[in-house]
């Protein structure tokens, strides 16, 4: 098989996993064409990373994947020689800033992680490649290899893909807990341990440095919002993970022990939302799921909260802590930190909050200045109003 | 009219600013020593660079140092004095919404540009040369470089910025600045372009 019928299979069938990936679309329903995917460093920058999957001839078969050992579909793994030489050639013409790898499990877990370091070691060592390299490690990986791992990548990730064992047990019944478990813990461990030793030794290299990922598919077993969240939680604060990414679940086969139908992807979006919440904005989980154990799909779970709490506002932007600013819809970290700033040399009305480019459209509802809650009716209407439907409606009916 | 100049280069610029500051002198244009008027200015001339970054980080701090670099690539008409305007105001502590909304929109617009090449500016292979063409708004082929220098150090590499016919060359791992350039290079497609096009932009695969 030519390289170019292989790079077509390998970074097609890639897509699925969207760990790492920042998608530039504001557009819920597109998901990125191309195989080209943004992924955020540790500086926030976007970086266009060639995502490829080292092989998909996978010998597993989980019930969600495209690339199931018991799928009709083209198959195709690269030799080492070949991915290195197609990094490096478009990192060269700098179509792209890294690269992503995975891959579907070939003979077993360790050849496979074995082919994966090949190619990782020969971009840093032989091809002194300077790019960003995210390496995913397959579950069942031996200690060695996950050790290794994260010292030539810049960050990796297993997927943990389900929030319970019965449910793994069930969709991905090859993967045996431990297999994700395991090398999830040691890379934990190393990741803290080399923070930790840096900072007495300024030689110590820093484990998968950019952090650790993950990606949970959503939808494809019963767990609610909050299991998934709370699951979240623990990944975020014992195993020190960077950042979990939700996968809305597709329903690329048919089985008997999935959905028939896509999970919803604005079901994605407010997982992300609360997710986001809880990291950075101090919400706990309990406040998000007062009521229900899956998020409102209808209103972003900020506001859903400001509107069950309406004893709670207005909120006086003037004398509001920083926490309290956070907890108005509308308001951001960014937009919360100018207030503060602003705010030190002269008390805010709604037009100073409007020229500080703060957005009002959803905070109006929810804020007051000196006392005052926002009075839309002080704002000039229109002068002239047309209202085309009467004009519409007015119009005769020639007579036939 | 205070009307200064100096030899055009950052390192002049710097010289010309520890002079405005220690004389106190807000100049109302400043002028390049290839482009003077008819009128009397005073001519600055280069002093000690280190010297000088050290007295104005320790004044200004090294991001405010860096960001009035930024504004300087900008080649906006007398940037030179609208950056000293803005320095009086930080080192006076003083405050002016404008002055300072406007800088910052200027180095925005020039980081932007920087980030914005270090993306998308694509390379073709010339004879085993790495070739990239650009039309900056903003003169930011020394950032660029700096950067293409951390990314491909072990290559050879040449970015043309047509909009000033000026070009950096990276050969065995220095960059070399060369001037009053016209590259006529003819780049054609080859079978990574052909893998990038047809495979990966989507061309070929829905
Ligand atoms: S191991 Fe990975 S590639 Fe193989 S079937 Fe399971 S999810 Fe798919």
């Amino acid at each position: 098989m030519d390289i170019e019928r292989k790079l077509e299979i390998l970074s097609s069938y890639a897509k699925y996993d969207i760990s790492c990936v920042y998608s530039k679309s504001k557009n819920l329903k597109i998901r990125p064409k191309h195989f080209i995917y943004y992924s955020q460093s540790n500086t926030g920058k976007t970086i266009p990373l060639l995502k490829v999957l080292f092989s998909n001839a996978c010998i597993y078969d989980c019930a969600y994947c495209i690339n199931r050992k018991t799928n009709n579909v083209p198959r195709a793994t690269f030799t080492v020689d070949e991915l290195v030489n197609l990094t490096t050639n478009f990192y060269k013409r700098n179509y792209i800033k890294g690269l992503f790898l995975s891959s579907a499990i070939i003979k077993n877990p360790n050849f496979t992680m074995e082919q994966m370091l090949k190619v990782v070691k020969k971009l840093r060592i032989k091809e002194g490649f300077k790019g960003y390299i995210h390496l995913k490690i397959i579950p069942g990986t031996s200690e060695i290899l996950v050790k290794e791992a994260g010292f030539y990548a810049d960050r990796v990730s297993i997927n943990v893909e389900l929030p319970t064992k019965h449910s793994l047990l069930l969709l991905a019944p090859d993967k045996k807990p431990e297999s994700i478990q395991n090398p999830l813990i040691l890379s934990s461990k190393t990741y803290i341990e080399t923070i930790h030793e840096a900072k007495k030794y300024k030689s110590v290299k820093i484990y998968s440095p950019a952090g650790q990922t993950t990606q949970i598919i959503v939808g494809a077993t019963p767990e609610s919002d909050k299991n998934i969240l709370s699951f979240a939680n623990k990944l975020y604060n014992q195993y020190k993970l960077k950042r979990v990414y939700y996968s809305a679940y597709i329903a690329i086969n048919k089985d008997k022990r999935l959905p028939l139908k896509n999970e919803e992807i604005i079901r994605e979006k407010r997982l992300y939302q609360a997710d986001f919440l809880i990291r950075e904005y101090n919400f706990t989980l309990e406040e998000l799921f007062e009521k229900s154990k899956n998020l409102n799909l209808t209103l972003d779970p900020k506001t859903n909260w400001a509107v069950n709490h309406p004893d709670f506002f207005p909120i006086d932007i003037n004398k509001a802590s920083y926490d309290e600013l956070l907890r108005i819809p509308g308001i951001g970290i960014k937009s919360a930190n100018l207030i503060i700033k602003a705010r030190k040399s002269s008390s805010l009305s709604f037009e100073n909050l409007k020229k500080l480019g703060i957005n009002l459209k959803k905070a109006q509802y929810f804020i007051a200045c000196n006392g005052k809650k926002y009075d839309k009716n002080r704002e000039l209407t229109p002068l002239f109003l047309f209202d085309f439907t009467k004009e519409v409606n007015t119009v005769e009916t020639p007579s036939l | 009219m205070k009307l200064l100049a100096y030899d055009g280069s950052f390192s002049g610029f710097i010289s010309l600013i520890y002079f405005c500051i220690t004389k106190g002198i807000k100049p109302d244009y400043i002028f390049k020593f290839n482009n003077l008027p008819g009128l009397p200015v005073i001519k600055i001339k280069n002093l000690n660079i280190p010297l000088i970054t050290k007295y104005l980080t320790s004044k200004l701090g090294k991001d405010e140092l860096q960001n009035i670099y930024y504004a300087y690539l900008s080649e906006i008409e007398n940037i030179e004095s609208f950056i000293i305007s803005y320095i009086f105001y930080r080192i006076n502590n003083g405050y002016n919404s404008k002055i300072n909304m406007m800088f910052q929109k200027i180095v925005k617009n020039v980081l932007y540009e920087i980030s914005d090449l270090s993306t998308n500016l694509i390379f073709s292979k010339v004879n085993n040369i790495f070739f990239a063409k650009i039309k900056p708004y903003n003169n930011v082929i020394f950032p660029l470089s700096n950067y293409f220098s951390r990314k491909l150090p072990r290559e050879t590499w040449i970015i043309y910025d047509v909009m000033r016919s000026s070009a950096i060359l990276h050969l065995n791992r220095k960059n070399l600045m060369l001037n009053n350039v016209n590259f006529k290079i003819e780049t054609k497609s080859d079978s990574v372009t052909h893998l990038w096009e047809n495979i990966i932009r989507g061309k070929k695969i829905s």
